[in-house]
C-alpha cells in the first residue's frame, strides 16, 4: 500500500509534466508530418471510432501512424500525471481553507480548476472516439424524411434556403450559394418543431446532432440539379464533457487572473 | 467600401525604417514611423479580409502577426515614460521580428487557397485573432529571454525573465482560447473535436506543449535562471515557426 502511494506520489512530479510535455510537442510535430505525407489514413478516424480504427488503418501503417499511439500513450501519461499532482495540492488548499477568506480560496484553486478542466477535456475526447454513433452518407430531398437510429426521431427536409454572393470581389464565387440554410421538421415522442441547418449551424434531436455536409446546387437557378442536402448525423457522448471541460478551463483562468491581479501584483 | 491591394514591401520598407530609427536616428521619430508601417500593414489584412468576407481569409497569421505585434510595441511605447534600454532591445528585436515575419510571407506566399464555405463562422475569426495575440505575446517573451543574455547584471536579468514569463503567460492564454475556438468551430462545422484533414492544428497544440513546459519550468524552477532563458528564447522560437509552418508556402521570388 505504501509503495502505491509512493508511487502515485512520484507520478505527480512536475519534472514528469515538463518531460511529457517535451515529447507530446514532438510526437504532434511527428504527426504533422505523418498525417501531410498520408491524409487519407487519419480521415476516417472521425467515423468509424477509435478502437475500428486503430485495428484496421491503425495497425497496418505504423510507419505513418505510430506517433498517434504514442500520442495516446503519452496523454494517458499526463492525464494521470495531472491526476495526481492536483489532487495532491488541492488537498494541501483545502487543508488550509479554515485561514483563507472565500474568495481567496477560489482564487487559489484557479490553476487546479484548469488543470482538471484538462483532464475533463482529455475523457471528453475518448469518449467521443470510443463511443459516438455515426451516421454517415445520408441524402435528403424536399419533402423526404429519415428517422433516427432507434427510432430517436424523424428528420424531415422541408425547404432549401440560401444567401447568394453579392458584389465582384471574389469572381469564383460569382452567383454561388455561399450560405446555404435547410428548414427542417424535426419530430420526436409526438411533438413537432422546425430548426434551420446550416453549415456551422447543427441541430438536436433526441441526442443526435445532425451537421450539413453538402448540398445542392451551388448555384441557383436554371437547368440545375435536383435540390439536396447530405446530412453527418453523430450522437456523440464525448461533447458535453469536453464543451464542460472548456467552460471550466476558462471559469479557472479567470480565477487564476484574478489571483494574479489581486493577489500576487500586491505582493511584488 | 472597397479597399485596394497594397504591397506588403511598403510595410516590409516602413518596419525596416522603424528599426533604423530606433537604433540610429531618434526614438522619438519610432512612432510615426511604425504607426506608417502598421497603416499599412493594417490595409493589406482589411484588403484580403475584404475580399474573403464572410469567409475567412486562408493563411493570414504571417501578415496578420507583425501587425499584432507592432500595435502590442505602439501601446507599449506610448503609455511608458522614456524607455530603459532592456525595453528598446526588447523593441528592437520584435521589430526584427516583425520584418522577418512580413518578409518570409512576402517570399512564400500562401494565400492563393480559395476561403471556404465552412470557414463562415466566428469561431474561425476568432481562432486567427486569439492566435495571432498569442503568437504576438510569444514573440515579445522570446525578445525579452534573449535579452536576459545581453543584459550582466543579476537583477536586470531577473527583470528580463519576469517580463518574459509574463508575456509566455499571456500568449498561453489566447492561445489556448484560439484552440477553444477552434474546436468549437470544428465541433459545430464537422460535428468532431479534431478534423484530420488539416493537420495545422496539431503545430498549434506542439506550440501549447512547448509553452506548458516553459511555464512549468518557470514554476518548478527545476532548472536555473540561465537554461530557463535559453529554453524560453530557443524553445518558444521553435514553437512559434512550428505554428507558422503550415501558413508558408512554396518560394515566390520578388522578381
Amino acid at each position: 500500500m505504501r509503495i502505491l502511494a509512493r508511487f502515485w506520489k512520484a507520478l505527480g512530479s512536475m519534472n514528469l509534466t515538463i518531460l511529457l510535455c517535451l515529447l507530446l510537442a514532438a510526437d504532434v510535430v511527428w504527426g504533422y508530418a505523418a498525417i501531410r505525407w498520408r491524409t487519407a489514413l487519419f480521415i476516417p478516424l472521425n467515423d468509424l471510432g477509435l478502437f475500428a480504427w486503430m485495428q484496421t488503418y491503425g495497425r497496418h501503417n505504423l510507419t505513418y501512424t505510430g506517433w498517434f499511439f504514442a500520442l495516446l500513450v503519452l496523454l494517458a501519461l499526463l492525464a494521470l500525471n495531472t491526476a495526481s499532482c492536483t489532487l495532491e495540492r488541492v488537498r494541501h488548499v483545502l487543508a488550509a481553507r479554515s485561514s483563507l477568506s472565500v474568495v481567496r480560496l477560489a482564487v487559489k484553486l484557479g490553476p487546479h480548476v484548469m488543470h482538471a478542466a484538462v483532464l475533463v477535456i482529455l475523457l471528453g475526447y475518448l469518449a467521443s472516439y470510443l463511443y459516438t454513433e455515426v451516421v454517415v452518407g445520408t441524402v435528403l430531398l424536399p419533402g423526404r424524411s429519415y428517422t433516427l437510429p432507434g427510432d430517436a426521431g424523424v428528420i424531415t427536409f422541408v425547404e432549401f434556403r440560401h444567401e447568394v454572393y453579392q458584389g465582384s470581389r471574389l469572381k469564383v464565387f460569382q452567383g454561388e450559394v455561399i450560405r446555404p440554410e435547410a428548414a427542417m421538421m424535426l419530430s420526436a415522442k409526438g411533438r413537432q418543431r422546425e430548426a434551420i441547418l446550416g453549415f456551422n449551424q447543427p441541430v438536436r434531436l433526441n441526442g443526435y446532432s445532425i451537421h450539413l455536409s453538402d448540398f445542392a446546387p451551388k448555384k441557383p437557378g436554371g437547368m440545375r440539379l435536383n435540390k439536396r442536402i447530405d446530412l453527418h448525423i453523430r450522437k456523440d457522448p464525448g461533447v458535453v464533457l469536453y464543451l464542460t471541460g472548456i467552460g471550466m478551463f476558462c471559469l479557472g483562468l479567470g480565477l487564476y487572473m484574478l489571483d494574479w491581479r489581486m493577489y500576487r501584483e500586491v505582493r511584488q | 467600401m472597397t479597399i485596394a491591394p497594397v504591397s506588403l514591401y511598403w510595410a516590409l520598407a516602413l518596419y525596416a525604417a522603424a528599426l533604423v530609427v530606433l537604433r540610429i536616428v531618434s526614438r522619438r521619430l519610432l512612432l510615426p514611423v511604425l504607426g506608417a508601417g502598421l497603416v499599412v500593414n493594417c490595409l493589406a489584412v482589411a484588403y484580403r479580409y475584404s475580399q474573403a468576407w464572410p469567409m475567412l481569409p486562408m493563411h493570414l497569421a504571417p501578415v496578420l502577426t507583425p501587425a499584432v505585434l507592432a500595435c502590442l510595441v505602439m501601446v507599449r511605447s506610448s503609455v511608458q515614460a522614456p524607455p530603459d534600454t532592456r525595453e528598446r532591445q526588447v523593441r528592437q528585436l520584435a521589430l526584427l521580428f516583425m520584418f522577418v515575419c512580413l518578409l518570409a510571407a512576402q517570399l512564400f506566399p500562401k494565400d492563393f487557397y480559395l476561403s471556404f464555405l465552412r470557414s463562415d463562422s466566428i469561431f474561425a475569426h476568432a481562432m486567427l485573432f486569439a492566435g495571432t495575440v498569442g503568437r504576438a505575446c510569444f514573440l515579445l517573451s522570446i525578445a525579452w529571454s534573449t535579452v536576459f543574455f545581453i543584459r550582466s547584471s543579476a537583477e536586470e536579468r531577473s527583470v528580463c525573465m519576469r517580463r518574459a514569463l509574463s508575456w509566455a503567460a499571456w500568449g498561453v492564454v489566447f492561445w489556448t482560447l484560439s484552440m477553444f475556438s477552434g474546436e468549437m468551430w470544428s465541433y459545430l462545422g464537422w460535428g468532431t473535436p479534431v478534423v484530420w484533414d488539416d493537420p495545422a492544428i496539431l503545430l498549434m497544440m506542439a506550440a501549447w506543449f512547448l509553452y506548458i513546459t516553459l511555464l512549468h519550468l518557470h514554476f518548478s524552477r527545476a532548472w536555473g535562471l540561465r537554461a530557463r532563458a535559453l529554453f524560453f528564447a530557443m524553445g518558444g522560437f521553435a514553437a512559434i515557426v512550428l505554428s507558422l509552418l503550415a501558413d508558408f508556402g512554396p518560394f515566390r521570388p520578388p522578381w
